[in-house]
């Protein structure tokens, strides 16, 4: 098979913990879109009956007419990869992965009749074990005998892809998701003893958030997700430094006062006597270890732990910037000066508004991890924040696969090169 | 088929004593909720609607609450609402507690209508009065609403992250305006040797070998193009 039919066919499948991105490389800049999830009907429902009751698991578009109830959400929605991980005996997370795969591959079948199978670029969490990769590898192959549609199939970590999509070939990628954050170093290939991993992402930021909303009163408005995250987003700052922030907005509570509607809905939040806890949502994603935090935790805020996945040690107390710097020294002395010199921010966790009224007393991401850097005493830092991120990962899929030659084989040892599944 | 008789016996006399009052049956409107057997009676500036219970309601105290309780929801959608029910039965449904939710009583055998308890008069919602005459099409489209807000969130995370983008490439822009400038002002130098011969000095592979891998063509991606990546990539297996 030709270099010309592989490039024509390059498929990239991102598996993020939220959303999976998909589709072939004629889609141009960006991939389609479909949730990571999935929705295990409960047989006797109604709709399962109208829908012919043969489906274990539903994904896409339909599953909102299939919800029943709320507290059925718990136990029937399934997200695979809310952590980045999935158990090798989680069947269900792995039935929702087979479902969106094939969904996918399927939406994109093209109609030339020279078609013979993509070329799939996959990515997974860097921290993901050697195990998901066979698990991938075993749902491709069965959905090629169903259908036809995979020619080989190839896995990259993310943050790889990352790094990729911003065409920089030496870097540090900080991704950090809903459950999980991982500092990783490239040099033309990722630099995988070097990997840190976090056990803290934006579903902390989530709990900081829902203890200040019981704290402010909105006891019964901290319990619902959708609506903390939400909150989490619209009031949430990163400040340039904390005490600063906080001292500032004690004097001038009007000026950092928010007043925020939940659209449709009749519920308004008025964060009006202490709107400096606002600083605290962003300055915990960064860095747990404040003392201001020590009061959350003791009225019964999980602290975020370590555990352990595998071999991987999931760090819950270290700060992004001792994360970065932990990472980078595990790599050659020659090569630190470069790592620094070209940090990349990706993932959900670093969108954090930084309104130009507050005069610098709350700051982006991509700032806050420069100052964090320069105070650890690393001079010539450059830390940019990935543009688009949400397709950044899809992007870099598409250029590996256009690019690797199609008779570089897969390798375990190099965890690089193309299965080919015929 | 007893019980089928009883119920067709119901609807004849319900039938024939609103029309004997000067209404006429309305048809049944899709939008409306599913409670099975009712009537609609259109007359005297009101609508009337009748929710038949059929001798199989009778059957269990589960089965006679989830008829009761269905009825209620009809409350919303006539000025009047009776439940109706076999004549025979008529001794066991007390009239008084379906009076202060609102309800009327009527007990209906095949000859013979009996009105134990009038309904009071009341205005229906005037959202779901409206939600009546909502045709399938609409409600097809009211389905979406909720698939429509998910695209809806999708798109202004779009256009966040569009304007950092656009932030980028405005700082990017200066950059080169100010490079270009620069270059303006430089005094002009003797030309260069042409792309092409320059390749062949060098020994390079043909251009259109080197286009293949290095220069992706116009319609590629922007990701794709000038992207070192592409050519580091492409030598994987060669070192």
């Amino acid at each position: 098979m030709s270099e010309e039919y592989k490039r024509r066919y390059t498929f990239g499948a991102d598996y993020g913990t939220s959303d999976y991105k998909f589709g072939p490389i004629s889609l141009g800049e960006r991939p389609k879109i479909m949730e990571n999830r999935g929705y295990f009907p409960d047989d006797s429902s109604i709709m399962y009956e109208l829908m012919g009751g043969v489906r274990e698991v539903i994904v896409g578009d339909e599953i909102p007419l299939f919800l029943g109830a709320k507290e059925d959400l718990a136990t029937r929605l399934v997200y695979p990869m809310r952590n980045g991980i999935i158990k090798r005996g989680d069947k269900r997370a792995w039935k929702v992965i087979y479902e969106i795969t094939r969904q996918s591959l399927e939406m994109c079948r093209p109609s030339d009749p020279d078609f013979d199978g993509f070329y799939v670029c996959a990515s997974l969490s860097s921290v993901a074990p050697k195990y998901m990769y066979e698990e991938l590898f075993k749902i491709y192959q069965q959905i090629d005998e169903e259908t036809g549609l995979v020619k080989a199939v190839t896995i990259i970590p993310q943050p790889l892809a990352v790094a990729i999509a911003h065409k920089v070939p030496t870097c540090v990628v900080l991704e950090s998701g809903h459950g999980n954050s991982q500092v990783c170093p490239l040099s033309r290939y990722p630099i995988r003893r070097a990997i840190v991993a976090l056990n803290r992402g934006g579903g902390d930021a989530n709990n900081i958030t829902s203890q200040i909303l019981y704290d402010a009163g909105y006891g019964d408005l901290a319990k619902e997700e959708a609506v903390v995250r939400r909150v989490k987003e619209a009031i949430g700052l990163v400040p340039r430094n904390l005490d600063d922030a906080i001292q500032r907005a004690k004097r001038e509570p009007e000026k950092y006062r928010v007043v925020l509607k939940i659209p449709g809905t009749r519920i308004t939040i008025d964060l009006d006597k202490e709107p400096w806890v606002r600083f605290l949502i962003g300055e915990f994603v960064f860095n747990p270890n404040h003392e201001i935090f020590e009061s959350y935790f003791k009225r019964g805020m999980p602290r975020p732990s370590d555990v352990k996945f595998g071999d991987i040690l999931f760090r819950g107390m270290l700060d992004f910037g001792d994360a970065v710097v932990e990472s980078v020294e595990q790599c050659p002395v020659e090569l630190q000066p470069y790592l620094y010199s070209r940090v990349l921010l990706s993932g959900g966790n670093f969108q954090w508004s930084a309104p130009e009224s507050y005069g610098g007393v709350a700051v982006d991401s991509a700032t806050k991890m420069g100052l964090m850097l320069r105070e650890k005493g690393i001079e010539d830092v450059k830390v940019d924040m990935a543009s688009e991120p949400k397709f950044s990962v899809w992007r870099g899929c598409i250029v590996y696969g256009y690019s690797v030659p199609v008779k570089y084989e897969w390798s375990w040892d190099r965890m690089e090169g193309w299965l080919r599944l015929r | 088929m007893v019980k089928a008789q009883v119920r067709q016996g119901m609807l004849s006399a319900i039938k024939r004593h609103f029309a004997a009052l000067g209404y006429s049956e309305a048809s049944q409107s899709n939008s409306l909720p599913k409670v099975g057997d009712a009537l609609f009676f259109e007359g005297k500036n009101e609508v009337v609607c009748v929710k038949i219970l059929g001798p199989e309601a009778f059957l269990d105290r589960n089965t006679f609450m989830r008829a009761v309780l269905d009825a209620g929801i009809l409350l919303d959608y006539c000025n009047r609402l009776f439940l109706a029910v076999p004549l025979l039965l008529l001794p066991s449904v007390d009239a008084d507690t379906l009076r202060a939710h609102g309800m009327g009583l009527i007990g209906a055998g095949e000859e013979e209508l009996v009105v134990a308890q009038d309904a009071p008069r009341r205005e229906p919602k005037p959202s779901l009065a409206q939600g009546i005459n909502l045709d399938d099409e609409t409600l097809r489209l009211l389905e979406k609403v909720p698939i429509l807000e998910a695209r809806v969130r999708e798109l202004e995370a779009t256009v966040a992250e569009l304007r950092i983008a656009l932030s980028q490439l405005r700082g990017q822009f200066e950059g080169l305006s100010t490079k270009v400038d620069r270059l303006a002002s430089l005094p002009t130098v003797q030309e260069q040797p042409s792309h092409s011969s320059r390749a062949e000095a060098t020994g390079a592979s043909s251009p259109a070998a080197a286009a293949s891998v290095q220069e992706p063509p116009q319609e590629l991606p922007s990701f794709l193009q000038d992207n070192p990546w592409v050519e580091i990539l492409s030598k994987r297996g060669e070192e």
